[in-house]
């Protein structure tokens, strides 16, 4: 684990052209460069480099994503990133590649339509058989004809055939020479016209006999459900024919990976006539790997350089951070965010620890904790294929479920009820204005002033990692004199003792004057520099220094002033949040409780479940946003740039390339 | 106790802003454009949280009734913003969903024409007309078996449509359905500008600028279409034109008609009422087709700008609300367009062009 993001290092190499392949090979074998392109770094107009060929990546690209909207078509998933081997990779045909993913998309078009007809026949009958259901019969329906009859030219299958155009469902009549025909009336002019070319014979209308017509519906229903089943089993055809053929399908998805994120290697190289270039970012302690497995591939016959990332600008450089799997809830909030810049002290830790103990002040119930701790254990085991988004939800579900119990504890809470004494002090009590004789917690302003204490503590942490990050990164002038600086750390020291000393007092008395000169006084008037030495340092060469010049001074210094001031003063009293949520989650939970008393029995019982999980589901997101509120503004705002790029190598397992 | 903006508008527009900001996004148009072939398509409709659409797709490998479900998900919007509003704001929006049910009834009129008159006969094609109620009282069933025209104004005797569906000679039976489907438009603008004048002047001033600028859009179209290819009379064309845009009215046109001889040039009233297109250089008014496609593109982006004014001004006016319905028309028209493009298996780029 390190404070810091990791070191990294930039490799320019050239390569024989003939070697080429085989360096590449290696470099995605190791998965360790975030390629950068030559031009990009140095000034190559000197030189006459070619740049890599970018169509084959295109097109290797877009075949893989045909392929994928394949997979998906089936619900299948590709294969694992883990199963890529270079080894491997065989020759890419892109005439093969194409024509296996056509020849399968036609094949798909084909059950596609074979499903869409029968949709389409489906939607005739049906309309047929909603008018049958909403009459009674077809004899009812205004809607409906029905012919009973037969030809007495060319057979009964004929005339069906000659029926397609219009909606209509004709059956024979067991155990007669007769057949049924019913249709919609808005059509029997056709109808009639199709009958009279096979010279049908209509019967009287009393030959319909009660059981003709349940054969007649029943018939009707068979076929509209053998439709519906053969809809559904096309839809499945298509699932199962894709399935069919994975085995070859994942190979071809294999193979188009390698090669896709082989050209993708390539492309970032640079050629003159006979030797490639090029260059790429990876971790410090990387370093001997990535040169012994290119001098391995070359044969020996390559050189390497090395350079420091200090001689680039740090928001160039890719930013890898390091951490234990454990906070890797805590570092999607991060990244969430932004990537921090490089060199800058990873604030994943920083948050975990605010995060968790703001939850858990918000959140303080050990019963109610360890329903969501348990639902972040299920879900992560329940849903076994969900993203690592998902999966970090539910770890996070795990620590704030396991803070609230420890501040449970604590504040003596579970459920709502003080099974245990109270470690700490009884929460609940304090809120309800009856606290423990002898407690150091006494009403909601003690509460209050937990939280601020704890704001002041975050906020100060905030401001000791700025001053850690701007001194590591050379940037003197903000650090002294920037507002999350040294001299804006002053306003702020100054600021919290004066005014715990006027509360102290009963709002009455300031420290005296001269204290307040050296807190306030002489801060604002250095401060009166800043802009005017900023603009000796780093604008005069640009910008003209005019009357307008000391306006801007003056202004910047008026407004730097403001915001300092009330900037902590908000960022500090946005932390009596974490009190608020706190007192009204004790407050739901005895509103439960209370109402709950004037019922007995099962009433009560489903009134304090109903309660209790109206809390978690209400007071848990609330909580939990507001967490991650305060770390984003208030806690963030002090020392995060975000100026970072992350580190994203070319490797078999990266799938972060796969666009 | 009289309503103020806020609490009139506070919570629906709330609701109907947040659904806008996901709705026809840059990301997602480009993705659906993008998308390679039909299936492909149907999954970004998928990822962008069209799943009841693109899952009709799935079961049933048929474009219109994909088509069908957007469709009926773009009335529900209408009976959606009813549920949440009262008053006259109620009122105007009960006038708004006429346009859906016409558009309804337009497709059930098509079907029936094409049956009766054309020998084509419905088929499967009734699965895709919509049979709840959308507004007035139809019996869509009837509406669809009809045998004969007099089945037809049977159906429409007691909705606000009977004048126009008891006099015979909208149904032209030498042409098209031209007449009739020009005279339900021209009932929904009228009830729209009607039902205007019961809201509060700000309200009343927006939907006014919004419905002139459709108007516009709508009789420019038929200019279009009309004049220049079946080069219609003047005088015809002039009766035909909606009453209530800014700048095409009947009596313009009249005086059109009597400068025939000095080119006929509709547009160049139109830009008065529209200084911001007052720089186009129309210097060929022989040049009509081109012109007046020009003329379209650029009102429906004037009207589009309008929306975008709406969306970034004051929150609390009815404009939030005619700007959800736009986009949903928009959105709507946008996915059809795409989905059959990529079902005839035109390039992204022929898509792009089509749907400019």
């Amino acid at each position: 684990m390190s404070l810091f993001t990791s070191r990294m290092k930039l490799l320019s190499a050239v390569v024989l052209e003939s070697r080429i392949d085989a360096v590449t090979s290696e470099l995605l074998r190791i998965g360790l460069l975030d390629f950068v392109e030559i031009s990009k770094l140095f000034n190559t107009d000197d030189f006459s480099l070619k740049s890599g060929d970018s169509s084959l990546y295109s097109e290797i690209s877009a075949l893989r994503k045909k392929l994928e909207i394949i997979y998906n078509n089936a619900g299948i998933d590709t294969p694992f990133r883990e199963e890529l081997n270079i080894g491997d990779m065989t020759e890419y045909k892109p005439d093969y590649s194409s024509e296996i993913i056509s020849k399968l998309n036609y094949e798909l078009a084909s059950i596609r339509d074979k499903q869409k007809n029968l949709h389409q026949e489906y939607l005739k009958l049906n309309e047929i058989s909603n008018y049958f259901t909403t009459s009674g019969s077809a004899k009812d329906s205004k809607f409906l004809i029905v012919s009973k009859g037969h030809p007495t030219r060319g057979n009964f299958s004929d005339i069906l055939k000659n029926l397609a155009s219009i909606p209509h469902f004709g059956t024979d009549i067991p155990e007669t020479n007769n057949f049924f025909i019913v249709s919609l009336r808005r059509d029997q002019s056709l109808l009639n016209n199709i009958l009279d070319k096979f010279q049908w014979i209509e019967l009287d209308e009393q030959h319909y006999g009660e059981e003709e017509t349940n054969h007649l519906i029943d018939k009707i229903n068979k076929k509209n459900s053998m439709l519906r089943q053969e809809i559904e089993s096309a839809g499945k055809q298509i699932a199962e024919h894709i399935i069919l053929k994975k085995d070859e399908l994942d190979s071809l998805w294999k193979n188009l990976r390698l090669h896709e994120l082989y050209s993708s290697i390539q492309n970032n190289f640079s050629h003159t006539v006979n030797t490639s270039l090029f260059s790429g970012w990876l971790p410090a302690d990387k370093v001997l790997r990535a040169e012994e497995a290119i001098r391995n591939a070359s044969g020996g016959e390559c050189i390497i350089e090395w350079s420091e990332a200090e001689n680039f600008s740090r928001e160039n450089v890719p930013v890898e951070i390091r951490q234990p799997k454990v906070f890797s809830p805590f570092r999607m909030l991060v990244e969430n965010y932004a990537v921090p810049e490089y060199g800058s002290i990873d604030p994943t830790p920083f948050v975990a620890v605010a995060y968790m103990i703001m939850f858990g002040l918000m959140f303080g119930d050990a019963g109610q904790g360890l329903v969501i701790m348990l639902i972040g254990i299920l879900g992560g085991r329940i849903i076994k294929k969900a993203g690592s988004g998902v999966k970090n939800l539910f770890k996070l579900f795990i620590f704030c479920g396991g803070s609230s119990v420890a501040a449970g504890i604590l504040f003596g809470s579970y459920f709502g009820n003080e099974l245990f004494p109270a470690v700490w002090f009884n929460y609940h009590s304090v809120v309800s204005g009856n606290a423990e004789a002898g407690s150091s917690i006494v009403d909601v302003y003690d509460i209050l002033k937990i939280t601020i204490y704890f704001g002041i503590a975050v906020i100060g942490t905030g401001l000791v990692i700025n001053w850690i990050n701007l001194y590591r990164k050379k940037d003197y002038f903000n650090l002294f004199l920037d507002k999350s600086g040294l001299l804006g750390g002053w306003f702020y020291g100054c600021g919290v003792y004066t005014a715990f000393y006027f509360v102290g007092t009963g709002y009455k008395v300031l420290p005296d004057a001269g204290l307040l000169t050296i807190f306030f006084g002489i801060p604002v008037i250095i401060l009166f520099f800043k802009a005017p030495l900023h603009f000796i340092l780093h604008e005069r060469d640009h910008k003209q220094f005019g009357i307008f010049s000391l306006v801007d001074f003056f202004m910047e210094w008026i407004v730097e002033i403001l915001e300092i001031f009330s900037g902590y003063l908000a960022n500090t009293l946005s932390f009596m949040r974490v009190a608020g949520l706190g007192i009204a989650h004790v407050s739901l939970m005895t509103a439960f409780d209370t109402i709950a008393a004037m019922t007995n029995g099962a009433a009560s019982v489903i009134i304090l479940i109903s309660g209790n999980i109206l809390v978690i589901a209400l007071e848990g997101l609330s909580a939990g946003i507001q967490a991650l509120r305060l770390n984003y503004y208030e806690f963030f705002s002090r020392y995060f740039t975000g100026k970072g790029i992350a580190y994203n190598p070319v490797s078999l397992r990266n799938r972060k390339q796969e666009g | 106790m009289k309503k103020t903006a806020v609490s009139e508008y506070g919570f629906i527009n709330a609701k109907l802003r947040a659904r806008i900001s996901s709705m026809l996004t840059d990301e997602f148009k480009t993705a659906l454009i993008g998308a390679d072939g039909i299936e492909a398509a149907v999954q970004v409709l998928s990822s962008y949280g069209y799943s009841k659409a693109s899952e009709k797709w799935n079961t049933t490998g048929d474009i219109q009734s994909l088509e069908f479900e957007l469709f009926k998900n773009h009335i529900a919007n209408y009976s959606m913003v009813m549920k949440n509003t009262d008053g006259s704001l109620n009122g105007l929006i009960n006038v708004l969903s006429i346009k859906p049910e016409i558009e309804n009834i337009k497709s059930v009129l098509r079907l029936w024409y094409g049956s009766k008159l054309r020998h084509s006969p419905i088929n499967y094609r009734s699965a895709y007309i919509i049979r709840e109620r959308i507004r007035e009282n139809i019996d869509w069933n009837e509406l669809i078996n009809a045998v004969s025209y007099e089945d037809i104004i049977s159906v429409f005797s007691s909705t606000i449509y009977s004048e126009i569906f008891n006099n015979e000679a909208v149904i032209d039976t030498g042409d098209s359905l031209f007449n009739v489907e020009i005279l339900l438009d021209k009932l929904y603008y009228r009830m729209v500008i009607e039902e205007s004048y019961k809201l509060k002047k700000n309200d009343n001033d927006t939907l006014n600028e919004i419905i002139s600028t459709e108007i516009d859009l709508q009789n420019v179209s038929w200019i279009i279409r009309y004049r220049h290819f079946y080069k219609m009379d003047t005088s015809k064309l002039s009766s035909i034109l909606i009453p209530g845009g800014h700048g095409l009215n009947i009596e313009l046109m009249d005086n059109i008609s009597k400068e025939e001889g000095a080119g006929f040039a509709p547009m160049e009233i139109l830009k008065k009422s529209y200084p911001e297109l007052s720089s186009l250089n129309i210097s060929n008014k022989h040049n009509f087709s081109a012109q007046a496609r020009l003329f379209e593109q650029l009102l429906d982006e004037t009207r589009k700008r309008k929306f975008t004014t709406i969306l970034t001004g004051y929150p609390f006016t009815i404009g939030v609300v005619l700007a959800y319905f736009f986009i949903s028309e928009r959105e709507l028209r946008f996915i059809s367009s795409v989905i059959n493009g990529k079902n005839y298996k035109f390039s992204s780029d022929t898509i792009k062009e089509m749907i400019r």
